[in-house]
């Protein structure tokens, strides 16, 4: 009966107002551990789960009983989403009852198969609108059509002339050579900090998965940070366990970001940019001017608004002095590098030559949907006598639509993703003269 | 027979021909969809070996514009397509397709796929 215990000790100890690290204390583990057995990744029994029940006063019968109720009720969901009709529901009972530790694991299966389902679909979502997949799936194609039809001929065709063959065979190593390339773009499509890394021998190796941030979390809008009396340690001991990693440079990462977003969560009030920022057009400079704050923490507000009310949805990215990417919400008009990198092109970029002045353009992505962008870089070292100062710059982006067009009376830049992998034709800030589409 | 080849990709282009020549027919080769229509109504072929994916103007306008034209309206028109999915072939036969063949494919099957079109 372990899957729903943590939930109901989680939510016992909520109603006593006690701290998980003072319970934890009591009990004399950490609240690392209190928290992965709050949500069922550990499983307790005998002193460790007396204890705790005696420390939040709980009916242990109870608790027994409302074990065993959320269990049938979970494990019944299961069976009609499955097709119930084959199945005796009304031996559920019967069937906990005796084999709690079978119960146990379809519970965990039924689990680990809804989540790998959502990840499908997310990433059948992904594939069906990604124009860069789409286009190098057609070229690869077209060049394995091309191999096959001519070895084939080659194969099947003795008798041609040697002029014909000679000819032949370099179409094939040709086509075999731009197929590599393909299969290469593939690759740095779906991991493209793996190639730049490949491509650039100086950069630090990472152990392999701790550098990456957790694929389950993503930053947005929580209404708990919202609200300064929230227990910050507790929301994100929640929060990275929920993630699914259970590795301290994620903690770090949701950390940071929980802690920046709280602070100005304080100082930026939602529903008061929520109120403002329409007569702004939403821009980020004027925001910052009216309300007397930071440009980059209005534009971590104006990306971590609640979306059922505030229409504009933004994406955001945050890079250092080398472009080394500090923070990222993505959103589908324009994808973001993971580490390093993107177009040299981006406002982003250009802010870090120019710190302290915002940058407001229009993006128009290879067959994307055309992009707002404001940038805006700050110096994050204190003053030096010696030297210009260290920067990080912020970007945001939202989508524009055919009726919002009139915002694009801005500067406009042709953009792409990577210079890897960008399809435009005689682009001057190219990095590198990588294939073209 | 005549065949009129619409392909872009040269070397898939130099291989069908090679493959058609070998058939004893006759093969004209374009690559470009904006005057696609015009050469095939002044080559008037036995068949057209249409590839959607042509520059200027793609195969499925190509077809429309020749199912427009009284004389090319009944002309078989075998496409060919490296985008095999549904919507492509929903596409292709709309338009007015004869037939429609996923790339890549084998020889074979695209002598035989031709020969049955033009019987």
């Amino acid at each position: 009966m372990q899957r729903v215990l943590g939930p109901q000790l989680k939510e016992a100890r909520r109603r006593k107002r006690i701290k998980q690290r003072d319970l934890a204390a009591r009990l004399g583990i950490s609240a690392a551990y209190l928290n992965l057995i709050e949500h069922d990744k550990r499983r307790i029994a005998g002193r460790l789960l007396n204890e705790i029940v005696r420390e939040l006063e709980i009916d242990r019968a109870q608790l027994t009983r409302n074990t065993e109720t959320l269990y049938l009720e979970t494990l019944q969901q299961i069976a009609r989403s499955h097709g119930g009709g084959q199945i005796e529901l009304d031996k559920l009972p019967e069937f906990i009852g005796r084999n709690a530790g079978w119960a146990d694991l379809i519970l965990t299966l039924a689990n680990e198969t809804e989540s790998q389902a959502a990840a499908i679909e997310g990433l059948t979502e992904q594939l069906a609108h990604d124009p860069v997949l789409r286009e190098t799936i057609h070229i690869i194609l077209s060049k394995v059509t091309a191999i096959r039809s001519t070895s084939e001929i080659l194969s099947d065709h003795d008798d041609m002339p040697a002029e014909t063959r000679v000819r032949f065979c370099r179409n094939i190593a040709e086509e075999g050579a731009r197929l590599t390339e393909q299969a290469e773009t593939l690759l740095m499509h779906f991991d493209p900090n793996a190639m730049i890394n490949q491509q650039d021998s100086a950069a630090p190796s990472v152990e392999a998965g701790r550098d990456k941030p957790p694929a389950s979390w993503v930053p947005h809008y929580r209404a708990e940070l919202e609200d300064p009396s929230l227990d910050l340690e507790e929301f994100v001991a929640d929060l990275h366990s929920a993630s699914g990693s259970e590795g301290d440079y994620a903690r770090f990462q949701i950390e940071a970001w929980a802690r920046r977003y709280s602070r100005v969560a304080q100082a930026l009030p939602h529903d008061d940019i929520l109120a403002a920022a329409p007569a702004h057009d939403h821009n980020p400079f004027t925001l910052a001017r009216q309300f007397g704050q930071p440009v980059n923490d209005v534009m971590f507000r104006l990306a971590h608004m609640d979306g059922a009310q505030q229409a504009v949805d933004f994406g955001l990215i945050e890079v250092d002095n080398a472009g080394g990417v500090l923070f990222r919400k993505e959103i589908r008009a324009l994808r973001l590098p993971t580490r390093s990198g993107a177009c040299p092109r981006w406002p982003l970029y250009r802010a870090l030559s120019q710190p302290g002045q915002g940058i407001t353009a229009g993006l128009s992505p290879m067959d994307g949907t055309p992009c707002l962008a404001h940038a805006f870089a700050a110096p994050t070292t204190p003053y030096w006598t010696d030297l210009p100062p260290t920067s990080s710059s912020m970007m945001i982006y939202r989508e524009i639509t055919a009726s919002q067009k009139r915002l694009l009376s801005c500067a406009q830049i042709d953009v792409g993703f990577h210079c890897f992998v960008c399809a435009r034709d005689g682009c001057s800030d190219r990095r590198q003269p990588y294939q073209s589409l | 027979m005549k065949i009129v080849l619409i392909e872009d990709e040269q070397h898939i282009a130099e291989a069908l021909e090679f493959l058609f020549i070998q058939q004893g027919w006759t093969v004209v080769c374009h690559n470009d969809g904006a005057t696609a229509a015009a050469l095939i109504r002044a080559e008037a072929p036995a068949i057209v070996v249409l590839d959607i994916m042509i520059p200027n103007k793609n195969g499925l306008d190509v077809l429309r514009e020749l199912r427009e034209d009284e004389a090319t309206a009944e002309l078989p028109v075998l496409m060919l397509t490296a985008k095999g999915q549904a919507n492509n072939r929903t596409a292709a036969e709309l338009a007015g397709a004869t037939q429609f063949m996923t790339k890549p494919f084998a020889n074979a099957v695209l002598i035989d796929t031709v020969r049955t079109l033009t019987s």
